[in-house]
């Protein structure tokens, strides 16, 4: 896993984590993906701080964010982010199992850019993070001030 | 007894028979001779005139005796000649016959004069005896007659009165010019009126003056005789009598004036006496010591004391009041504002507790001194009773519906919660169980792939599963977004939707009349397309598939939507599990579905004030209802 990557998975459950790197991994995207465990640890990337005090300057190219995380949860993480003069341009993708409707409304009003619920079926799981992880990642361009691509 | 004035006329007439012998022998000097039978004789005249009988007597001696002596011859001594006799008896008789005239005449002029006298006496006893004020005064005012009346009134005597002027003396004054009054009176003779007079001691008198005029016998006007009554008494008298009068008529004036009030008064009292009587409050007065004046008829009903059992108490002891504040604090309420309303708590004759609502009003005195309260008290123990009930109501509907917000609120996050960590694991064992598919596929026989595909089979059904649950707990739990949806429209879209599932199948949908209501157009969707997806379900087996959409109107103003297929049908019997969660009356093999769909349905419709219903009979068909109140 790399440290620094374009793509930030903020997840706290490790199957999730692996089925999801599974899925980018099919596009070569994997080594793109820092992950982090819950909202705190996410926040601590973006502000650079405490373990992430050495990170690039660059903002990630995109944030794939579980909503049910430990400490902060993802609804205020996103709130902070939008809040944050530095970090408000990221690309926020919400990556829940969630269909809750508040869940939606909640995230959209907060600015998010795209919501979507897991599928229960793996084969459309995979397609949906490979989609997600070609676009953000690749076609995309994304805010001035992120990481550039690799290579 | 002979009086001095008596012997005076004898010496007189001795004196004036010597003057006159004196007198002729005066004028014997001179040459006048024999003058003294005539001197002699008219002395002897003077001396009856004036002495009577006696003193006559003694001039005719001394008047022989000087001529004898004298004048006749021998002179000097009273020797008579003969010759000389006849001489003497003619004057004897002469004088005799003077004096007897003399004599007579003084006779008739003393008893005129006597008769004028007792004639005057008994005119001035009579005025004398009246007790009117008399007097005569000459035209001039000097009085020249006063009697004893005029004495006694006024104050002087006669002799001071007499003489002096009428009017200054009495300090007349006069209701008129004198000049009209004496006008009157020399026209008429006579003038009566009130005067003014002033007694002798000062005092003021008020009299009646009756004027009468006397004339001389020239007709000239003479004197004025002046009767007077004191009326200074009466007149007092008249004016006590005129000023009680006045007073009598004032008095009797403000007496009707403050009956004319009275009356107003009681009959204003007595109407609202009246009025207070026909209130069902209980009112009544009670004067600034608390004693009860006033009582109606609500007070006897409300408190079982009779107006006269409780007028005369003290109403706080007959009462038993309780006060919501302290007394002192009521009062000085009642004493600032003039009026004072709260509730109050009093014991009614038979020592129940009743609950007033009471309105006190301050009555004050003229001086403004606080006399009296009136206090109206409505009765409102049942209502407080039941306000009482309806607070405790109030008060269990707010707990239950804390309660139920309570267990909404569980329900919620047990949904919410369901929704993200149950489905998590789920997608774990089918990702990882399609994983083991692809990637061990090579080292796996054909009863361990068979194995995988359930696993993958089971995890995705119950996807499902939670999928419609949690969209069943969300009807429940949405808020509904009212508009105007047109049934028809909705029907015709789920139909366009479904014949996309329809491949091969031979349907005929027929959409009747159906109306518009109010409802929440997504939920109403959603209902409608389980009912039709229901129907597209259980008509499988036909080789011809028909569903009809209706409606109709009941009388009681509901919408009554009904979805009929030639489908399986169902057994009445087991009529009540079919709108029950996870009840199904068919194997899964047979129709797939989680048993959710009719739940839904009802669900909706209860949301919309509606209910749901079906008819069916086993292997022919089925109709579901459902009713909507009209717009």
């Amino acid at each position: 896993m790399n440290e620094f990557g374009r793509i930030l998975l903020v997840e706290d459950d490790a199957k999730d984590v692996d089925l999801t790197l599974n899925a980018l991994a099919e596009y070569n995207l994997a080594n793109e993906v820092v992950v982090v465990h819950d909202g705190e640890e996410a926040l601590d990337y973006l502000n650079r701080r405490g373990n992430f005090r050495t990170r690039p300057r660059e903002n990630p190219a995109v944030l794939l964010l579980d909503l049910k995380l430990p400490k902060v949860d993802g609804l205020e993480v996103l709130r902070h982010i939008r809040e944050s003069d530095a970090l408000r341009l990221i690309p926020v993708v919400v990556l829940t199992s969630s269909r809750e409707e508040r869940d939606m409304v909640a995230s959209y009003t907060l600015g998010v850019n795209a919501y979507v619920v897991k599928p229960v079926n793996f084969h459309e799981f995979v397609n949906a993070i490979k989609e997600l992880g070609v676009f953000w990642a690749v076609i995309n361009e994304p805010p001035p001030g992120s990481m550039p691509k690799r290579g | 007894m002979i009086s001095p004035r008596r012997i005076l006329m004898y010496a007189l007439a001795l004196v004036g028979v010597a003057s006159a012998v004196a007198l002729t022998l005066a004028a014997e000097l001179v040459g006048f001779r024999k003058l003294e039978v005539p001197l002699i004789l008219f002395v002897l005249a003077a001396a009856v005139w004036y002495g009577g009988f006696g003193p006559g007597i003694v001039a005719i001696a001394a008047g022989i005796a000087s001529i004898a002596y004298l004048f006749t011859e021998p002179r000097f001594s009273f020797y008579i000649d003969r010759a000389d006799v006849g001489y003497f008896v003619v004057f004897v008789l002469f004088a005799a016959l003077i004096g007897w005239f003399a004599l007579r005449r003084r006779r008739i002029e003393q008893e005129l004069r006597n008769a004028r006298d007792e004639l005057e006496a008994r005119h001035a006893n009579l005025l004398d005896v009246t007790h009117d004020a008399i007097f005569v005064r000459g035209f001039d005012g000097g009085i020249t007659y006063w009697n004893r009346g005029a004495q006694e009134l006024f104050g002087w005597t006669p002799v001071q009165a007499v003489g002096r002027n009428a009017n200054e003396l009495m300090l007349t004054v006069f209701p008129r010019p004198i000049e009209d009054i004496l006008d009157e009176l020399l026209r008429t003779g006579r003038w009566e009126g009130e005067l003014g007079k002033t007694r002798a001691d000062g005092r003021e008198l008020v009299v009646a003056s009756r004027w009468s005029l006397q004339r001389d016998h020239h007709q000239q006007a003479a004197a004025i005789l002046e009767t007077n009554n004191d009326i200074t008494e009466r007149k007092a008298a008249e004016a006590r009598i005129r000023k009680l009068n006045a007073d009598l008529e004032l008095r009797t004036h403000e007496l009707e004036a403050s009956n004319d009030e009275l009356a107003a008064e009681v009959a204003m009292r007595l109407r609202y006496a009246n009025l207070l009587e026909l209130a069902n409050d209980a009112i009544f007065v009670r004067a600034w010591d608390g004693t009860i004046t006033y009582w109606n008829r609500g007070a006897q009903e409300l408190l079982g004391w009779t107006p006269e059992q409780a007028c005369s108490q003290k109403a706080q002891e007959l009462l038993h009041t309780v006060f919501p504040a302290s007394r002192d604090e009521v009062q000085q309420e009642l004493l600032c504002v003039g009026r004072w309303e709260g509730e109050l708590i009093q014991t009614a004759a038979n020592g129940r507790q009743v609950i007033f609502a009471t309105r006190w009003s301050l009555q004050c005195d003229a001086a403004g001194q606080p006399s009296a309260v009136l206090e109206a008290n409505d009765d409102i123990t049942e209502r407080k009773r039941a306000e009482e009930r309806i607070q405790k109501l109030n008060l269990d509907v707010e707990r239950r519906t804390l309660e139920l917000e309570a267990s909404n609120k569980e329900l919620e996050a047990f949904a919410y919660s369901v929704s993200h960590d149950l489905r998590a694991p789920l997608r774990h064992v089918a990702a990882y169980s399609e994983l083991l598919q692809k990637q061990a596929a090579s080292v796996l026989d054909e009863r361990c792939k068979r194995y995988v595909e359930n696993l993958v089979d089971s995890a995705k059904k119950m996807g499902m599963l939670i999928d419609d649950l949690l969209a069943f707990s969300r009807i429940g739990r949405a808020e509904t977004r009212t508009t105007l949806v047109s049934l028809a429209d909705l029907a015709r879209e789920v139909v366009r939707d479904m014949e996309r599932e329809t491949d091969g199948r031979d349907v005929e949908w027929r959409i009747g009349e159906l109306p518009e209501v109010h409802g929440d157009r997504s939920m109403l969707r959603l209902a409608l397309a389980n009912l039709l997806a229901n129907a597209l379900k259980f008509t499988r087996p036909r080789a011809q598939t028909r569903i009809e959409i209706g409606s109709r109107e009941t009388p009681s103003g509901e919408f009554v939507v009904s979805v009929r297929d030639n489908g399986v049908g169902f057994d009445m019997r087991y009529v009540d599990k079919l709108f029950g969660v996870f009840q199904r009356l068919h194997s899964g093999e047979t129709f797939e579905g989680t048993g959710i769909g009719l739940a839904t349905v009802q669900r909706i419709v209860t949301r919309h004030g509606g209910r749901a219903w079906a008819e069916g009979a086993v292997d022919a068909g089925a109709t579901f209802y459902f009713s909507l109140p009209k717009p």
